[in-house]
């Protein structure tokens, strides 16, 4: 094995089994590690370490709803009022009941496509390839496969200990991904 | 048109289009169309198909001399006599239009030597600076696609003429005109009398007779019966107080229409002395809607009626006829004395006009409200029997050559002479006819007529005072006036111009007459040629008893003038045919007219058709419901159904088809049976009542007084508030929660004095030729997507056998609070500096939204390219006004490009804009001016002082969307109950 | 894995997979799509039509210048609005039993909206200028008019269009990938991968995922009815006596609801049958929806009660508008929707009409056609009984607009029937994610057994 690895690659037959060895693998100190399941897993949460906090996602929609909202808003206020004031049914030239409609409806605009934009990024997708695509048995992944991958970057992974350490777990596989 | 070749009676007669090789029309007739948008076009098109060809037509016609490049005819006009014209400013043309026979004195502006629009004259006594609906639609005749351009020889296509006149001319020299006969529409130009005169004298044999369907002879008749003399009546409104009409109609559609009208709104601005109009009959008029007492009557009583009058004021003895007046008439007339008037209509026999007369003499009317003058229209023979008699000369033998000028007796004559017939047996015939129309396609030759608005001649007003007429553009080669072709057949060659000054040259004081010549073509008319006032008295023995109308079983049957197409002469003019008749708002149309009782009782609904049998002679026709028609009579609009005519063959029935010699007006015993078939008749108002709504408001008279009074002393609004009226007209001022827009100019408003409009349309008419709106055809209209800026709405209120009428014009009321604006997504109709509503054509996307949040649904929408189909041809249009496209909405501007006008004016004189220098198209043509117009920040201004009346309000006020333009109540005299009982 | 489906533990989930992987297309789906995209090809050459001549071609005129074309917008837009609604409620709400009926509610939403977008374009006198009603700085210098609600419809269609297009894909991803990884085809393989992103089903993967998912189902689930209600505003903000009633929003969501559930329940039951789902779709999800269209229609019930009430107790004006619309012309219209709206679906009080897939299938119809004679009597109805009488004029639609509402429900057909075949109609992931929690909940077993029975 003279080409550097990718990482460890584990099967384990069914979400509780992985949740253990992901739990184990924790304990032995490692943190570059990950879980693949066909699901959501919820205890994985947890488990799994995160760089990022729970609320990230939901507040930075709700800042992407607000921005649009309200900058859409002032873009109805500029024009209608300082732009190109012009008496339109003799209504005022800052009906603000009227503006409100769109602004709201904007904000719900700006929250959805933050959302998925935010999604993407912190997921780092798209990304069509990836070393763990060229282990076929990856292909489970989405099916039956529940999977536990420890990363060459983590500091403590060291490609004998982190094998036997795996071994214990008694995974359906084991094999070392290429990068 | 192929489907439409069937009918031809020959197949020789081809379209004119492929008579004149014009390449546009020709493409217009096999219809190749330019694209794909007209290659799918439905039936719809037709018509405008033919208007665009008219258009081509006029195209090639119009360039070929232009005023400005004739020096041979130097035209003096009122903007034009100034020297060093604008180019791109219109010039102004003084000049008359017949009807009738009557002159009716207008200004025609010109852009470019292409006739735009036409006003009033003030100068003319028949105009006072108004028109009528025919008047205003004059233009579009011009652009007539069938209108002829050359000469045509039956069967043989296209000749020059030249040398044939004066040949004919030789020829009827030589045997001194034997078996000639002149058949002439009614003749009142004094020019063409003389020269008629001269021709007679050459040709000792010739015989000159006058013919119109719809004249009014028999008034003149009855004068001769009363007076011993035929002499012309004139009504003078203005001065009556009390007006009693028996089956006549002074203020509909007629020569004398603008100043009756005029006179009647006169005599009724001051609620003082408000003059009371009674109204006896069959069928509703336009002076039946404005009756304080009306009385729905069978033509068949009219005689005994007036008889009745007569009797009861003492001019002739009682008749035991069993007639009750209803109480109160005579009261009336006898209170009234000289300010009365009596007056009697066209379907009238003599007798009952001799009775009128010799009432108005007793009352002591005739100097003050009637005037007698001698007749206006030549003395030639005229009338059913002038007609008769011409069958049974041809009948004999007689006739060998037949003269046929701009009349068209082959359509419009009796059906039992048939002279479509009689006029093919005669030898020769020659017809001078602005369109191949009935007569023409019997006649051997026929020339093409110029229109008048490219005539020289002259017309007497109904006063007797003689109005120019001079050419706004130059006629097509070929065309020649009737004067001209007088003078040809009197072997003259001189051209229609020199004959006009010819003429005249003798009538003024020599050495004076270049400046009075001048100074006449500059104002139109000429000075000091209305007629004296002839003294009369009852001629011995005058009285005779009137006849008894034909009896017998069924429906009684009266006939009269279309009031769009007339007595059919307007058939062709798409704006009048699209205007929606006063009391029907039928268009494109005519229907048999019966009152909703007699309809129930033979099981007819509104479009359902019906045969008509008349004495042996039979048609199918829709039946219209017409509230307030009189029971057991039907009415038969004349002047549709035509064989000939691009646009008016086809439309409506031929009343004429079962008119008699010896009943034209009041026939009886017909028999009306559904045919069970439907028809499709287009109307623009479905809906005839104000289902309870206060959208037409009045006061009665009474109540009124106590009001003036009360404005005597404090300004007419401060009274309506303290007496506490006002709430009766208008509601309270509503609080808004929006802010007031303050405007430092000018802010445009209009007043509209319900009382004062008589429902003539002739506004409706001029907002459509000032606006260039489209004609759209029947279909559309019957699709409810008419396109006119300025509608009248009608209304009936009360019982259905004699309902009260109520017109209300209805534009843009140019909103403080539009509501249109605000639903508009693009900005394209918003308020401008001056609060006028403004509709910006080039940024309307065509949500039509702004139509669904008009409460007053005056919003149009150009649903197809109609300015682009001809629906309006481009060379009518005002330059002024832009030509709207496929896909946006328009509507009533108050004539923003009049406003601008003004203001440039204003501007280069450094003054503000004074008040009445504004003056829209709609305001302009009105004869009894009910529309105000002006700048209601100004309190000074007429339309403030108008809306400070107490009778001021607001349509739908309620809604809060302060309409800018607001009406005046109309003011009623109705019956104490006492009467009414 | 020739056959994984068979060698998987939970075989119906291949099964939803197989339609897409495996199965032929088979004669009905074939014959069904040719419809479909024949009706598709008639309503672009209404389209044409009406591009060429104008508007002139439809019915309309003066006063009644919105015909069809806002009817069908106004139906579209509700059912797309309550559709998603439903999809996004069952999403916030976790309801176990929801996946089965969850992207079937997602599609009609994405659809429908499709559908009602073409509308408000094609109505318009000059469509090809409709982009004036985006802000964008013109050479005109004018911007468009914020207080009309058309503005605001714009931007409510924009935004939908995006929102729930997000939210359908989002779900879709693990899908994709489920797909991508089953996938026997190159072509096909190629095509999911790219779909799919490259999702990898890490636990990084679903955190984000999941919390992604539902944000977007919260703001569906308040979006939706704000939409809705925006739409009312098209006719609640005029003067149009019959439109001017502060019912609308409500009226509007909840009217818009019932036709949104119909059409979700009639797609599901046909992709049922046709694809043999019933152990996902059971008889618990019909009993469900079929209360939920119950209890919908006693509400419409009640707004058109108390539309004929206000209508009586506001003024002369709208008392005799209301009576034009329930009497006149139009009665029929009028009737007609009470009786598909309201009283077609208290038929499934009775237990044996909710287990009849036809009656279903019918009464979810009748629904959606209920709600379109509504959408007629709102647009056309409205305006029988406007302020000036003699501005009142009757309204035909013309043989121009029966193209569009025929053509846009194939448009929708044609999307159906692709989504059917080429999405998983179900979601895998969630279905089998469901399989585990069922372990050791009574509750969810049996439900569970019985769609096993079901697949064997």
């Amino acid at each position: 094995m003279t080409a550097p690895a990718y990482g460890l690659l584990a099967r384990f037959d069914g979400p509780e089994r992985l949740v253990e060895a992901a739990l184990a693998v924790r304990e032995a100190g490692y943190r570059r590690f990950d879980a693949f399941s066909p699901f959501p897993i919820a205890e994985l949460d947890d488990v799994v370490p995160s760089r990022w906090p729970r609320l990230l996602l939901p507040l930075l929609t709700a800042a992407g709803a607000v921005t649009l909202g309200v900058g859409f808003y002032l873009l109805q206020y500029w024009t209608s009022t300082v732009d190109y004031p012009i008496n339109v049914g003799g209504r005022p030239l800052h009906s603000w009941p009227s503006f409100l409609m769109p602004s709201i409806t904007l904000a719900f605009l700006g929250a959805s496509m933050t959302a998925v934009f935010w999604l993407l990024v912190l997921t780092r997708l798209p990304r069509l390839h990836h070393p763990l695509f060229d282990v076929p048995e990856f292909d489970a992944v989405t099916e039956n496969g529940f999977f536990l991958c420890v990363r060459a970057d983590d500091p403590l992974y060291d490609p004998g200990r982190t094998r036997r350490l795996l071994d214990r777990l008694e995974p359906g596989l084991l094999t070392e991904v290429a990068r | 048109m192929t489907e439409r070749d069937e009918d031809r009676p020959e197949a020789t007669w081809r379209s004119l289009e492929a008579l004149d090789g014009d390449a546009g029309a020709l493409r217009w007739r096999d219809g190749e169309f330019p694209d794909l948008a007209r290659a799918t076009a439905t039936g719809r098109r037709s018509l405008l198909k033919l208007m665009g060809a008219s258009v081509a037509l006029a195209g090639t016609a119009g360039c070929e001399r232009l005023p400005a490049e004739a020096p041979a005819d130097p035209i003096v006009s009122r903007a034009g006599a100034t020297p060093g014209h604008v180019p791109g400013e219109p010039l102004f043309f003084a000049t008359s239009l017949p009807l009738e026979g009557y002159g009716r004195g207008v200004l025609v502006e010109s852009h470019e030597g292409r006739p735009t629009k036409i006003e009033g004259n003030p100068l003319h006594p028949a105009s006072l600076g108004a028109t009528d609906a025919f008047a205003q639609a004059a233009i579009l005749s011009l652009y007539a696609p069938d209108r002829l351009r050359a000469a045509l020889r039956r069967g043989g296509g296209r000749r020059r003429l030249d040398g044939t006149l004066a040949q004919l001319a030789a020829e009827f020299a030589a045997d001194g005109g034997a078996g000639l006969r002149l058949l002439t529409g009614p003749v009142s130009s004094p020019s063409l009398t003389a020269g008629i005169a001269s021709l007679l004298d050459r040709l000792p044999e010739a015989r000159w007779l006058q013919w119109s369907p719809v004249g009014d002879g028999n008034r003149l008749d009855g004068a001769a019966l009363a007076f011993g003399e035929r002499l012309e009546t004139r009504l003078d409104l203005a001065r009556a107080s009390v007006i009693v009409a028996i089956d006549d109609d002074p203020l509909g559609p007629g020569p004398n229409q603008v100043a009756n009208g005029a006179g009647f709104i006169a005599g009724r601005r001051d609620p003082a002395r408000f003059s009371r109009l009674w109204v006896f009959e069959a069928c509703p008029s336009l002076t039946g809607a404005r009756a304080d007492r009306r009385f729905p009557v069978s033509p068949r009583a009219v005689p005994a009626i007036a008889r009745a009058v007569a009797a009861a004021l003492g001019v002739v003895p009682p008749a035991d006829d069993g007639v009750e007046l209803p109480p109160g008439l005579v009261e009336d007339l006898r209170r009234a004395g000289p300010a009365a008037v009596v007056t009697a209509g066209r379907r009238a026999p003599p007798e009952v006009h001799a009775l009128v007369h010799a009432v108005n003499l007793a009352l002591g009317a005739v100097g003050t409200t009637v005037h007698h003058t001698r007749p206006v229209l030549a003395g030639a023979p005229s009338g059913v029997a002038a007609l008769a008699a011409l069958a049974a000369e041809i009948d004999a033998g007689a006739v060998s050559r037949l003269v046929v000028i701009d009349a068209n007796p082959a359509y419009d004559a009796p059906a039992d002479l048939d002279l479509a017939r009689r006029i093919r047996r005669v030898p020769f015939s020659l017809c001078l006819a602005s369109r191949l129309d009935e007569t023409a396609a019997e006649c051997l030759w026929t020339l093409p007529l110029a229109h008048p608005l490219e005539s020289w001649g002259d017309l007497r007003a109904p006063n007797g005072t003689v109005g120019l007429m001079q050419p706004a553009l130059a006629p097509p080669a070929g065309t020649m006036t009737a004067l001209e072709l007088v003078a040809r057949l009197a072997g003259s060659e001189a051209p229609a111009r020199e004959l006009v000054r010819g003429y005249w040259e003798q009538a003024f004081p020599p050495g004076e007459f270049e400046a009075a010549w001048l100074r006449t073509l500059h104002d139109g008319v000429v000075e000091g040629t209305a007629f004296e006032e002839i003294p009369v008295r009852l001629a011995p023995g005058w009285e005779v008893p009137p006849p008894v109308p034909a009896q017998g079983e069924g429906l009684t049957v009266l006939f009269a003038p279309d009031p769009s197409v007339w007595d059919g002469q307007f058939a062709d003019n798409a704006w009048l045919q699209e205007l929606p008749k006063p009391l029907t708002k039928l268009v494109w149309d005519n229907a048999i007219l019966i009152a909703p009782a007699t309809a129930a009782r033979l099981g007819l609904a509104n479009g359902d058709g019906a045969v008509l049998e008349l004495h042996g002679r039979a048609l199918e026709a829709p039946v219209w419901l017409l509230p307030g028609h009189a029971p057991d009579c039907v009415t038969l609009p004349l002047g549709y159904g035509h064989r000939r005519g691009d646009v008016a063959r086809g439309l409506g029935f031929d009343a004429y088809s079962v008119r008699r010699s010896e009943a034209p007006w009041v026939d009886g015993g017909a028999v009306l049976q559904p045919s069970g078939r439907r028809h499709l008749l287009a109307t623009t108002q479905d809906h005839g009542t104000m289902v309870g709504r206060d959208l037409v408001r009045s006061v009665p008279l009474a109540r009124l007084a106590a009001m003036a009074a009360l404005g005597g002393e404090a300004g007419g609004e401060a009274a309506g508030e303290e007496a506490g009226e006002e709430t009766e007209v208008a509601g309270e001022d509503l609080p808004s929660i929006y802010p007031e827009y303050d405007y430092s100019g000018p802010a445009w408003g209009m007043a509209v004095d319900l009382n004062a409009c008589i429902g003539c349309n002739a506004c409706v008419i001029a907002c459509q030729v000032e606006n260039n709106v489209p004609a759209v055809g029947k279909e559309e209209v019957a699709r409810g997507r008419e396109m006119h800026w300025l509608r009248i709405d009608r209304y009936w209120e009360g019982d259905p056998a004699d309902p009260r009428i109520h017109f209300q014009p209805v534009l843009c009321m140019h909103c403080e609070k539009a509501p249109c604006e605000v639903v508009c997504p693009v900005n394209a109709t918003v308020h401008d500096s001056e609060g006028l509503n403004v509709m910006v054509y080039n940024r309307c996307i065509g949500t039509r939204y702004c139509s669904n949040n008009c409460p007053y649904k005056v919003r149009r929408f150009n649903w197809f390219d109609y300015a682009d189909e001809g629906g309006r041809p481009e060379v009518t249009a005002n330059p002024d006004v832009t030509l709207r496209e496929r896909g946006v909405m328009e509507k009533c501007t108050y004539c923003v490009q009049r406003i601008q006008k003004a203001r440039i004016q204003a501007k280069l004189e450094d003054r503000p804009i004074a008040d009445g220098e504004v003056v829209t198209a709609c305001q302009q043509a009105c004869p009894t001016r009910a529309f105000t117009f002006g700048d209601i920040t100004d309190p000074a201004s007429a339309v403030s002082r108008a809306k400070a009346s107490p009778l001021n309000y607001g349509l739908l006020e309620e809604l809060n969307t302060r309409p800018r333009t607001t009406y005046l109540a109309r003011i009623d005299d109705p019956p104490a109950p006492e009467e009414a009982s | 894995m020739a056959d994984a489906g068979a060698e998987a533990p939970h075989p119906p989930h291949g099964a939803i997979g197989g339609v897409v992987l495996r199965q032929r297309f088979g004669w009905r789906w074939l014959a069904a799509f040719a419809a479909a995209v024949a009706g598709s090809l008639l309503f672009v050459y209404a389209t044409v039509v009406l591009v060429v001549r104008g508007v002139g071609v439809w019915g309309t005129n003066i006063p009644h210048v919105w015909g069809f074309d806002i009817i069908n917008y106004a139906w579209w837009i509700g059912i797309a609005n309550a559709a998603s609604l439903m999809a996004a409620a069952f999403t916030v709400r976790r309801a176990p039993w929801r996946s089965a009926l969850n992207r079937f509610a997602e599609s009609v939403a994405l659809f429908s909206v499709i559908c009602a977008g073409l509308f408000p374009i094609l109505h318009l006198g000059r469509p090809w200028l409709f982009h004036w009603v985006f802000p964008y700085p013109a050479t005109f210098g004018v911007w468009p008019q914020f207080r009309s609600p058309l503005v605001w419809d714009f931007f409510t269609i924009l935004t939908h269009l995006v929102v729930t297009a997000s939210f359908w894909y989002v779900g879709l991803i693990p899908d994709l990938a489920h797909l991508r990884d089953r996938a026997r085809g190159a072509l096909a393989r190629k095509v999911f991968g790219v779909l799919a992103l490259g999702w990898r089903g890490s636990a990084r993967h679903w955190r984000n995922h999941q919390r992604a998912y539902h944000t977007l189902a919260g703001l569906l689930v308040a979006m939706a009815v704000f939409m809705q209600s925006t739409v009312s505003t098209e006719f609640a903000v005029t003067l149009v006596p019959e439109w001017h009633q502060p019912r609308y929003p409500l009226y509007f969501v909840v009217s818009g609801l019932i036709s949104g559930i119909g059409m979700v329940l009639v797609v599901a039951l046909l992709a049922r049958h046709f694809f043999e789902l019933h152990g996902f779709i059971t008889q618990r999800h019909l009993d469900v929806v079929s209360s939920l269209l119950i209890a919908n229609a006693i509400v419409i019930a009640w707004s058109y009660a108390f539309e004929a009430f206000s209508s009586w107790y506001a003024s002369k004006v709208e008392l005799q508008s209301w009576l034009l619309r329930a009497t006149g012309e139009f009665a029929w219209l009028y009737w007609g929707a009470v009786a598909c709206a309201v009283l077609a679906p208290q038929v499934l009080w009775w237990r044996r009409m909710r287990r009849n897939v036809a009656a279903l299938i019918l009464v979810g119809l009748l629904v959606a056609v209920g709600i379109w004679l509504d959408r007629f009597m709102i647009v056309v109805g409205g305006l029988l009984g406007d302020y000036l009488p003699s501005a009142w004029e009757g309204y035909s639609p013309s043989v121009w607009e029966w193209p569009l509402l025929v053509g846009s429900i194939a448009v929708y057909g044609t999307l159906i029937l692709l989504f059917l075949r080429f999405v998983p109609v179900i979601p895998v992931f969630e279905v089998h994610a469901g399989r585990r929690d069922e372990d050791g909940d009574e509750a969810r077993d049996e439900d569970g057994d019985r769609s096993g029975e079901d697949d064997r």
